[in-house]
């Protein structure tokens, strides 16, 4: 591309969006396809749809072993090797390096990242729950955080339009805490499954449901169907499940409206006190590193959740001397994720005649139970489960004591069935969970670094204890075996669910983002990640992600269409 | 789950075979070079046939190890470790993926194990008959598996364990290994989730 000598007309769009992860996919189709002509700024390195998914059609015995990495890249990975599955050989080039992307954690937090074209809807996990009016009522009725300033019929429509393009498989319930989107055919659940499903219903009236993710089960505006390979995390060749690059981004492209800039990371964005607007991006080119400015009517900030914090908060200027859009003091506090890793698992007896088929890409799924309807608990808000099943596989051949063809002949036969689930609970958005940026370190483009502050508190420790307790009581309940309640330490960040870095409030002392997800001071600037949310809910976070960016994107349109913020 | 042990059922010509094959240790280790170079992954290469050069293993050293991964997984209608490339995924698995502590660790471990089985057999592991390592190996799992105390106040418990625990993840996630003992599916097409295990027959690989 060339940069030098680019007049200003050159670098002038109707629409700048910043980040192509997936909200930033979403925007970027909604504003082409209403005809903006729209930048799409991604810091990191182009990713086209299978191209450029290098390990996608690699057997186990073509990846070193184990599919570890190197010894010695290790210390390249410290902290995004936290999770235990993200930094593979398979998918190691999906992730940042700690080396080259540092940040400081006063207490824990597990950053986990990926900076190229797609952002983590490449890795992403796929589950796909909608939020419901209960909690977009949540903090209106318990006093945490703010309110809302939308309820659940404002993000409905949205949900199913993203939804019909996007394709969701699932299964309609009809449930009040957890409503149904616009299903395709749900993906079966197991033996075992189909057990507990029956027992949970018989004994405690608590549904389980198939998985609810964005893996399609059938051919859908021309992907094709999931394939049941479980290799999702180093890009679809079917694009079986959706992405950025396998969805939003063609469709963008294919309006002619859509101009993609990789290697663009975004410095700040430069307020005009004349109009009361952002007038300009400004970009490091991180090939040259060269500084440019881009020009737009409206700015979507879709960096993700730290991110877009961390650019707002160093956007300075005479108007706002502590970061843009923040009067409140709000930008980079109330982060939220949802705490896991207490469940239980077990073994379940019989079906030794059964086996399952393929390699199912997600988990089953058990709505809310706790603190809906009339179930009042010691802490407030609730966790959902996702849980998975299988047969013991070979890896009980290593501790069998037994070598030679008896070895062969063990490994040969699958286990007995094991269960398990995993609760995902919600985090109070806490004012002083807090991120903030470090001016004095600053990372390898100029640009200060990110510090975290945050914990779990009373609330959530006290619903940990029902997510193990509840989990091993409906597994008992089911006649199961080995019944292993387990409540393992958490750092925030691990669900890689960050939200609520700008949040969207009624009130402009109190919240960043308008009911439109418009900064409130700065009406031209648009943040519909993870930054926007007021509160968390226990539901996987990027369906609203979704929804909200869709709904803003043609709001934002709809505006410029009647003359206004341009 | 039997717990309860059986002699291996080789037949005299596996048992030839495997005497031939402990002959060529060190010099030829089974004709299959695990792991590509990175850049060949990232490229979405397959590995190249040919011979294993030991990184981390003398002759010796490489022969005892061959000789003790083939006493868990010999060969019968299904290939053997060694066949599967095993010494040359402990190899990599030692000198790609540990650490030098951890390296340091296993070279110990198995210097000790040789000094201790050369001892006990009166020559060398490695060219030990079958029967004789296979015995030799079983009375230290049973040890291992909390169930003898042969050697229970030395490392080689613990060091069988481990070289019993690479070997088998080697060899199944190894094209023979997932394909010959184990059912692989690369594309399995729609999940099912409750189907008559005929249908799968044996333990899925992945």
């Amino acid at each position: 591309m060339n940069i030098n000598g680019q007049a200003k007309q050159d670098m002038t769009y109707d629409a700048i969006v910043v980040g192509s992860g997936i909200s930033g996919g979403w925007s970027a189709k909604e504003l082409t396809e209403r005809g903006l002509k729209t930048l799409v700024l991604e810091r990191g390195r182009n990713v086209e749809h299978v191209k450029d998914y290098p390990t996608m059609n690699l057997d186990p015995w073509e990846l070193p072993p184990n599919d570890d990495i190197p010894h010695e890249d290790r210390k390249h990975y410290e902290k995004q090797m936290r999770t235990g599955y993200t930094i593979k050989e398979s998918t190691k080039h999906w992730w940042v390096k700690d080396t080259d992307q540092p940040y400081e954690e006063k207490e824990r937090f597990d950053w986990i990242r990926g900076y190229h074209v797609g952002g983590r809807s490449i890795m992403w996990g796929r589950f796909s729950l909608r939020l419901s009016q209960m909690d977009f009522e949540a903090n209106l009725k318990d006093g945490h955080g703010v309110d809302w300033p939308i309820r659940y019929e404002d993000i409905a429509p949205w949900y199913s339009h993203v939804e019909k393009f996007a394709g969701i498989s699932g299964q309609a319930e009809g449930l009040p805490q957890l409503p149904d989107s616009e299903f395709l055919p749900p993906m079966e659940l197991s033996c075992v499954e189909k057990e507990l499903k029956k027992s949970m219903m018989d004994k405690f009236g608590r549904v389980l449901t198939n998985p609810r993710m964005a893996n399609l089960t059938v051919p859908h505006n021309g992907r094709g169907q999931c394939m049941t390979r479980n290799l999702c995390s180093r890009g679809c060749p079917y694009g079986a499940y959706f992405s950025s690059n396998a969805a939003t981004l063609p469709a963008a492209a294919a309006t002619g409206n859509l101009t993609l800039r990789p290697h663009s990371i975004v410095h700040s964005l430069e307020y005009d006190d004349s109009t009361g607007k952002v007038s300009g991006v400004n970009v490091i080119d991180e090939l040259s590193g060269e500084m440019l400015t881009f020009h737009s009517k409206i700015v979507f900030l879709n960096a993700s959740t730290v991110g877009t914090a961390m650019i707002l908060l160093n956007s300075t200027s005479a108007r706002f001397p502590n970061g843009l859009g923040n009067d409140s003091d709000q930008v980079g506090r109330n982060v939220m994720d949802h705490h896991f890793l207490a469940g239980a698992d077990a073994v379940v007896e019989g079906f030794e005649d059964k086996y399952d088929w393929g390699r199912r890409p997600q988990s089953y799924c058990i709505p809310r139970f706790r603190n809906v309807g009339n179930d009042k608990r010691d802490y407030v808000r609730g966790f959902g489960y996702q849980g998975g099943s299988g047969r013991q596989g070979w890896g009980r051949a290593i501790a069998e004591l037994a070598m030679g063809q008896d070895l062969k002949d063990f490994a040969a036969k699958p286990g007995p069935w094991t269960i398990g689930m995993l609760g995902f609970g919600e985090i109070l958005p806490y004012e002083d969970n807090r991120v903030t940026i470090n001016r004095d370190k600053l990372d390898k483009w100029g640009l200060p670094t990110a510090v975290f502050d945050v914990t779990i508190r009373d609330n959530e420790y006290k619903m940990r204890k029902d997510m193990a307790n509840d989990a091993a009581e409906m597994l008992e309940a089911m006649g199961a075996k080995n019944v292993t309640p387990y409540d393992r330490p958490y750092g925030p960040g691990l669900g890689i669910h960050e939200m609520g870095t700008a949040r969207m409030g009624r009130d402009p002392k109190t919240s960043v983002l308008n009911k439109w997800n418009q900064i409130h001071e700065v009406p031209n600037v648009f943040i519909t990640d993870g930054a926007c949310m007021t509160s968390s809910g226990c539901q996987n976070p990027s369906l609203t992600y979704m929804a909200l960016s869709a709904r803003a994107a043609n709001y934002a349109a709809d505006q410029l269409e009647k003359g206004e913020l341009s | 789950m039997s717990k309860e042990m059986h002699n291996p059922q080789l037949s005299e010509a596996q048992l030839i075979s495997r005497k031939e094959a402990i002959k060529r240790a060190g010099l030829m280790m089974g004709g299959f070079v695990f792991a590509p170079a990175l850049t060949g992954i990232l490229q979405g290469c397959t590995p190249q046939s040919g011979e294993w050069t030991p990184v981390m293993f003398d002759a010796d050293q490489a022969a005892t190890l061959k000789a003790i991964v083939d006493t868990i997984f010999p060969e019968t209608d299904t290939p053997s470790a060694s066949q599967v490339g095993i010494p040359g995924f402990i190899d990599e698995l030692l000198s790609r993926n540990s650490s030098k502590e951890d390296q340091d660790v296993f070279m110990a471990e198995l210097t000790e194990f040789m000094n201790q089985s050369s001892a006990d057999l009166e020559g060398p592991f490695a060219t030990a008959d079958a029967e004789t390592q296979y015995e030799y190996l079983m009375e230290i799992h049973k040890t291992s598996a909390g169930q003898g105390e042969t050697l229970k106040d030395t490392s080689i418990p613990g060091f069988f364990m481990k070289v019993k625990w690479m070997t088998v993840v080697g060899y199944f996630t190894s094209e023979p290994g997932a394909t010959q003992v184990l059912r692989y599916a690369p594309i399995p097409g729609p999940y099912r989730g409750c189907v008559p295990f005929e249908e799968v027959g044996r333990t899925w690989a992945t």
